[in-house]
């Protein structure tokens, strides 16, 4: 389960600081100070408020599973691969993000389980992403 | 009591072929049309009115290879599953604004050969394409989360491909005419989980047209009338990473449908509800109202979705799920079963007695991240 690609992704300006905080193992959201909360998926501007995103904010990687998947038929750079935890993820003190869980044991995955990101290297190609185990 | 409708729902045509192997996309549309205009008894000079969504070339590509002359009213809007739902209503205004008097409504797309009409991705792409994100796994996430909160199992969502199957076996055009049980469900393959092969539609070529029309129009057509009377549509979406997969768009979409109609839930005759997936029924039986929120697994089950003795009947053509998804999009198809039903055109064997109220439901892209909703409310007029 822990052998996920790397995909070749069309990434923004604004994406950047979440991939490459993944790559070192840190979980980091884009925060508007105005109203006081994460902004999800990165933007430039809050979507309450339209104020200026000026701040990004370091998470623990703790969450719990919000929903998942065993994924059989995936596609594109995860075709014709074993099957994969695909997940949303409540991150502690931030939003709910899409996610992999990988684990040798697919059948302790729940929905309320919790989950730390666990870090990895950055892969041979394209980029990856948040990749979490079971406490 | 219910309104005066503003405009009619007219001539219909679903294109009876589902594998398209060698007509241009461009034939599939004309025949599309010659179908719809002849039930109508019109012609393509009393068209001033016209819809699609995507398309190669655009509206006016289409609308040149139509020999549209007259129209003075065009839509060219992507909804995806939920766009010819969203029609009736647009089509409806532009007739009482008086902008049209016969809008034609078209769609095809030949999925099977890869030409599918789809918008290219969104900036939300990049984080779902980073985790092997599919569209059957969105929805899957929607699944699990329902069974986790409510208990809902995998054998309440096969009833509804149950029904469908049971519907189909009537159809002589359906892709899938074969019934199947709850066993046969159940032992598919997974293809993201919960979500087995049968809770997923099929993929076919093809598609369907209809007319909306002014009152006069109408009444000069000597068709059963079947006219519009409430609408509703929304949109859902990851409410900055704080997603609710339990409730789709049809919570607003239902209520303001049946308020503008005079009627409950519990009136309707029949419903057209876009099955792209089994999970996607559930949803929307719930958030319409026709039961409690998490109620869902068990209102389906004992044959409640079955034409003409069930409870709610749903989908008597097959819907996606077993009779037609033409270029994956679901709201054309369901929107002309809808009317045959009204008709009384349905399967003799499926015909809903005194169907005089039916709701049409279209869910366009993902319930899992972000979700168009559009519901209609039409009525038989004696």
């Amino acid at each position: 389960m822990s052998d996920l690609p790397g995909v070749d992704l069309a990434l923004n300006p604004e994406d950047l600081p979440f991939f490459d905080a993944l790559d070192r193992g840190e979980l980091i959201v884009p925060w508007c100070t105005h109203c006081d909360d994460h902004v999800w998926p990165p933007r430039t501007r809050c979507g309450a408020c339209y104020a200026e995103v000026a701040e990004w904010r370091t998470l623990t990687g703790a969450g719990e599973i919000y929903s998942f998947s065993v994924v059989h038929r995936g596609e594109g750079a995860f075709a014709k691969r074993p099957p994969y935890v695909f997940a949303l993820v409540a991150l502690d003190g931030g939003p709910t993000i899409m996610a992999n869980i990988v684990s040798d044991d697919v059948a302790s995955v729940q929905v309320g389980r919790r989950v730390s990101l666990t870090a990895r290297p950055a892969p041979e190609q394209g980029r990856a992403g948040a990749q979490f185990v079971l406490d | 009591m219910t309104p005066r409708p503003s405009a009619y729902v007219a001539g219909i045509y679903e294109h009876p072929e589902r594998s398209i192997e060698t007509a241009s996309l461009a034939t599939v549309y004309l025949d599309i049309v010659a179908g719809a205009l002849a039930d109508a008894g019109l012609t393509i000079d009393d068209v001033d009115g016209f819809h699609t969504s995507l398309t190669p070339g655009g509206i006016v590509s289409l609308a040149d290879t139509l020999g549209l002359r007259h129209a003075r009213h065009f839509d060219g809007t992507d909804l995806g599953g939920a766009t010819y739902v969203s029609s009736i209503a647009t089509a409806t205004r532009a007739i009482a604004a008086g902008d049209a008097t016969v809008v034609l409504v078209v769609m095809a797309g030949l999925p099977r050969r890869g030409l599918s009409n789809r918008a290219a991705p969104g900036p939300h792409a990049v984080y779902e394409q980073a985790h092997g994100s599919t569209l059957v796994a969105q929805y899957a996430l929607a699944a699990r989360r329902h069974m986790a909160e409510y208990g809902t199992t995998r054998e309440d969502l096969a009833h509804i491909k149950v029904a469908s199957s049971y519907h189909a076996s009537f159809n002589p055009h359906a892709l899938l005419r074969n019934r199947v049980t709850i066993d046969e469900v159940l032992e598919q393959p997974p293809i993201a989980e919960p979500l087995h092969r049968m809770d997923c539609c099929v993929v076919s070529d093809g598609g369907g047209a209809f007319l909306v029309v002014s009152d006069e129009v109408a009444r000069s057509l000597g068709k059963p009338l079947v006219g519009v009377i409430g609408h509703g549509e929304t949109t859902r979406n990851g409410n900055n990473g704080r997603p609710d997969l339990l409730r789709t768009g049809a919570v607003e979409t239902g209520a303001r449908a049946f308020a503008e109609a005079g009627i409950t839930p519990s009136d309707i005759d029949y419903a057209s509800i876009y099955d792209s997936f089994t999970i996607t029924v559930l949803l929307t039986l719930e958030d319409l109202g026709f039961c409690a929120k998490g109620e869902g697994g068990r209102f389906v089950r004992d044959g409640a979705l079955i034409s003409p003795h069930g409870v709610l009947p749903l989908n008597t053509d097959g819907g996606g799920l077993s009779n037609n998804h033409p270029d994956m999009r679901g709201g054309m198809i369901r929107t002309i079963e809808a009317v045959r039903q009204l008709r009384g055109e349905a399967h003799p064997e499926l015909q809903v007695p005194s169907c005089e109220l039916a709701v049409v439901h279209g869910t366009g892209f993902s319930l899992g991240s972000r979700a168009m909703s559009a519901t209609s409310v039409l009525v038989r007029e004696s």
